[in-house]
């Protein structure tokens, strides 16, 4: 039943997109061209270094572009995130989501999705590719389902976080938030963590594990089986991650106090 | 229906500090401030009742409409609506009820009308063929054929008013929530919108309760008055009972063939409470409370003992009234 809602919402989601095919198509370019710019620093980087910290760079090319697939699922399922303080909480948009007979958290989240982003999982996918091939990588047949779950769990860890920072709207009365700097903190996830000292590394692979949204995962790919424990970690992680942020949600959401009128 | 005991709802209020120091001050230490929107009340409304719900602005009115429909959770007090804790168990809860919010839609903004109501029709799992009955039959009350197509965004108030309607009626709702249905909208689209309440009423037997700033409303569709003050019930009872609690003033404006004086008339009155003014030498008027002075006494007072040319008498009027209670000059 809950399929059936889901697919009817994005079946008119896609109804008014398509009413507006050009604006589609430049915010696809532009965030396609986002992504381009954080490949650029990355060969640039490269030009002056062999490798950072024992990694190449076609293994860095390889571990950004699975960090691109979770990341623009999540820009494209989860954009609500960003709206649930200023248009859901503190515009009083809640009050509508409440009264209909479906989850509000996956109202919000169906009302905001964003196909655009999506131009930048196929970037990213294209990026694995290039960068297993110059390494010499065959593909095995239980990769692709493995990296759909790894996929799924990075996404996860990546909303959970973001539902929970969503909720803090509840308690905040301004409209300033800690969002803008956990969203930088992204970035981080898809340099190799060992790269970076002890405590930040410590960070985020156990306090706000954005390590699993790129590095992790993504060596599994380049056949780093060392990592491979980490790798498998993802899913779990996604889960415990998403059900902290959904409890947190619920929590907010019994103090929540509407707009005036 | 709607079963409430105790109901009360507090908000903490962050009193901000003035000047820099105090806004430096605000960031450890944080005064608050216990404010009750709802203040421990009782109500109870029957199936297929409809009441009206009124009180000024910031009386508690919205607070209270937003509790029974599950969307805040309450302080404290019992409270069950249709058989559901509203807020315990929204899902099932919010099947069963219609919410219309005068001051902001339930619509999708950029959806076309009818792809709006299609898609309310999945939500609330409405057969095919039932929802294409109702929708023809809301579109003929309504009359919304000529917008249909168009996006929620380009409606007038008058055909969005008429919209949010149908999206709170098309899955028939045991229980409807009105919020200040008919504001900003002129006469014919008010009576157009009471004209098709009434049926729906009548049809489905609905349970209604309306907040409204405009008494016409509740005249021509509740039977039942319930009125809040600083979050607290001070009435609830008939339309026309209110006019007996709070609508007791009586003004009368007296003609003379001759000149009578003030004094001569509040001499004739004596200790019955009655305020006399004398706008000219041959007009007076009095205001009193028919609670206090019956008005036969005042006009045969009046006649058997002064020149009177004319008499004009006049009850306040249930808008005064409740024009009075909005601004809180009534004492209740």
């Amino acid at each position: 039943m809950a399929r059936e809602i889901v697919w009817n919402y994005l079946q008119q989601y896609v109804k008014t997109k398509l009413a507006y095919r050009a604006d589609f198509i430049i915010e696809s370019i532009a965030d396609l061209l986002y992504q381009a710019v954080s490949l650029a620093f990355v060969l640039i980087v490269f030009t002056q270094v062999p490798d950072i910290a024992g990694w190449t760079r076609d293994e860095i090319i390889g571990i950004v572009g699975y960090f691109m697939v979770p990341f623009a699922l999540f820009n494209c399922l989860f954009r609500g995130s960003w709206y649930i303080r200023d248009q859901y909480i503190v515009e009083g948009q809640l009050d509508r989501v409440l009264i209909r007979p479906v989850n509000p958290l996956l109202q919000i989240y169906l009302e905001m999705i964003e196909l655009e982003p999506l131009s930048g999982a196929v970037f990213g996918i294209a990026l694995m590719g290039y960068a297993r091939s110059r390494l010499g990588i065959e593909l095995i047949w239980w990769e692709p389902l493995v990296f759909v779950i790894l996929v799924a769990g990075s996404v996860l860890v990546y909303g959970g976080i973001f539902t929970a920072l969503a909720a803090t709207g509840f308690w905040a009365e301004g409209r300033s938030g800690v969002s803008p700097l956990i969203y930088n903190l992204t970035g981080y996830g898809r340099y190799p963590v060992s790269i970076y000292k002890g405590a930040v590394r410590w960070v985020l692979t156990w306090v706000i594990p954005f390590a699993f949204v790129g590095f992790y995962p993504g060596a599994l790919f380049l056949r780093h089986d060392e990592l491979a424990l980490y790798a498998g970690l993802t899913p779990v992680v996604g889960l415990v991650i998403f059900a902290l942020g959904y409890r947190y949600w619920l929590y907010g959401l019994s103090r929540y106090r509407g707009t005036g009128s | 229906m709607i079963e409430a005991l105790g109901l009360t709802k507090e908000f903490r209020l962050f009193q901000r500090r003035e000047g820099v120091m105090g806004a430096i001050r605000d960031l450890w230490d944080r005064d608050y401030q216990t404010v009750k929107a709802v203040d421990q009340i009782d109500l109870k409304v029957n199936r297929g009742e409809m009441v009206g719900y009124i009180g000024a602005n910031g009386a508690g009115k919205s607070t209270t409409i937003k509790m029974l429909s599950g969307i805040l959770v309450p302080s404290s007090g019992h409270l069950v609506v249709n058989g559901f804790v509203p807020h315990k168990e929204r899902v099932e809860f919010c099947r069963r009820i219609g919410v219309v919010f005068g001051q902001r839609s339930q619509l999708w903004w950029d959806l076309a009308v009818s792809e709006s109501f299609r898609l309310l029709s999945r939500v609330y799992r409405i057969p095919e063929p039932v929802y294409r009955q109702r929708l023809d039959r809301f579109v003929e009350l309504l009359e919304m054929a000529d917008f249909l197509h168009i996006p929620v965004r380009k409606l007038s108030l008058g055909q969005r008013m008429r919209c949010e309607l149908t999206a709170a009626l098309l899955h028939h709702p045991d229980l409807v929530f009105l919020d200040e249905p008919t504001i900003g909208l002129d006469v014919l689209a008010k009576d157009r919108i009471r004209r098709f309440l009434l049926e729906i009423n009548r049809e489905l037997g609905a349970t209604v309760l309306l907040t409204t700033h405009d008494l016409s409303d509740i005249e021509a569709l509740c039977s039942r008055v319930v009125m809040i003050d600083k979050g607290k019930i001070v009435y609830d009872g008939s339309l026309g009972n209110l006019q007996d609690s709070f609508g007791q003033g009586r003004t009368i404006k007296v003609d003379f063939s001759a000149p009578v004086s003030l004094a001569e008339l509040q001499a004739s009155f004596g200790h019955r409470p009655v305020h006399w003014e004398t706008p000219e030498s041959r007009r007076a008027i009095a205001t009193f409370s028919a609670k206090e002075v019956a008005p036969a006494e005042v006009m045969k007072i009046l006649i058997d003992q002064y020149p009177v040319l004319d008499i004009a008498i006049d009850a306040t009027k249930i808008e005064e009234i409740v024009k009075e209670i909005y601004q809180g000059s009534v004492m209740v």
